[in-house]
């Protein structure tokens, strides 16, 4: 890992309008004592449920949102390691096929807390993070997706 | 109702609320010690007889159901109430980012 990258944020994150570079997002990861990065890009699909999707947009309420993503990260550093580092961005706004949605990365000393990390926060997100999808499909219908009911997670 | 304890509030829609109210925004009056469960009942009057209205009202009835009301930096659980303190209320429908 380059040096440059010592002192890196633990933990970053981002929801806006900004398309997602995954190799920008790959060259701010890293942390000098690490031997792994695991990263996960989420893109949007072609199809979903047999039909054909032209587009999918992403509303957010960011500030919730944003709380949110660092709560699970901070969960993930509790249980994988505190010198984990893990960076997480969320694009919103109307995505073509195949636009990357959502990026992961986790920095870690050994490649097992960096996976393991990286699917809990993916799989956090997706059941906990105020975030919606609306997909566009070829026949000119859209539709908002049925997603995981916030009431009774026991918030905190 | 005693106007001191009375409040307009802004309210603001998320998710699949934006198709149904798509300046994703309204005002209600709340009333200062209201259970937040309550709130739900007072958003469902607000949007039911809204003009283009095109959700059934028992679709109406299990998106709201299935929704929290948060503010900035939580979500407001049903039993509590609302204390008049946020400016801002917002209506979180199921989520699925990602």
């Amino acid at each position: 890992m380059a040096d440059s990258l010592v002192g890196t944020a633990p933990v970053k994150i981002t929801v806006d309008q900004e398309p997602i570079q995954p190799g920008e997002f790959a060259s701010a990861m890293g942390q000098a004592g690490h031997g792994a990065v695991a990263y996960f890009f989420g893109a949007v699909r072609d199809r979903n449920h047999g039909r054909q999707v032209t587009a999918v947009s992403y509303d957010a309420f960011a500030p919730l949102a944003a709380r949110t993503l660092e709560a699970i990260c901070e969960e993930a550093r509790r249980s994988w390691g505190e010198d984990l580092v893990i960076h997480v961005r969320h694009r919103t706004g109307k995505l073509r096929v195949g636009e990357v949605s959502v990026a992961i990365g986790v920095s870690s000393v050994h490649r097992d807390e960096a996976f393991q990390a990286s699917r809990y926060v993916i799989e956090e997100l997706k059941k906990r993070v105020p975030i919606w999808k609306k997909e566009y499909y070829v026949d000119g219908e859209t539709r908002w997706l049925r997603g995981h009911a916030l009431c009774g997670q026991g918030h905190h | 109702m005693d106007s001191n304890r009375s409040h307009a509030v802004r309210v603001r829609l998320f998710g699949a609320f934006r198709d149904i109210h798509p300046s994703g925004e309204l005002m209600m009056t709340v009333e200062q010690g209201t259970l937040v469960g309550a709130l739900k009942t007072h958003l469902k009057e607000h949007l039911v007889g809204l003009e283009g209205m095109k959700l059934p009202e028992s679709e109406l009835d299990q998106l709201i159901s299935d929704s929290v009301l948060a503010d900035e930096t939580r979500v407001l659980s049903d039993d509590e109430r609302w204390t008049g303190a946020q400016p801002c209320l917002v209506v979180l429908p199921p989520v699925c980012g990602g």
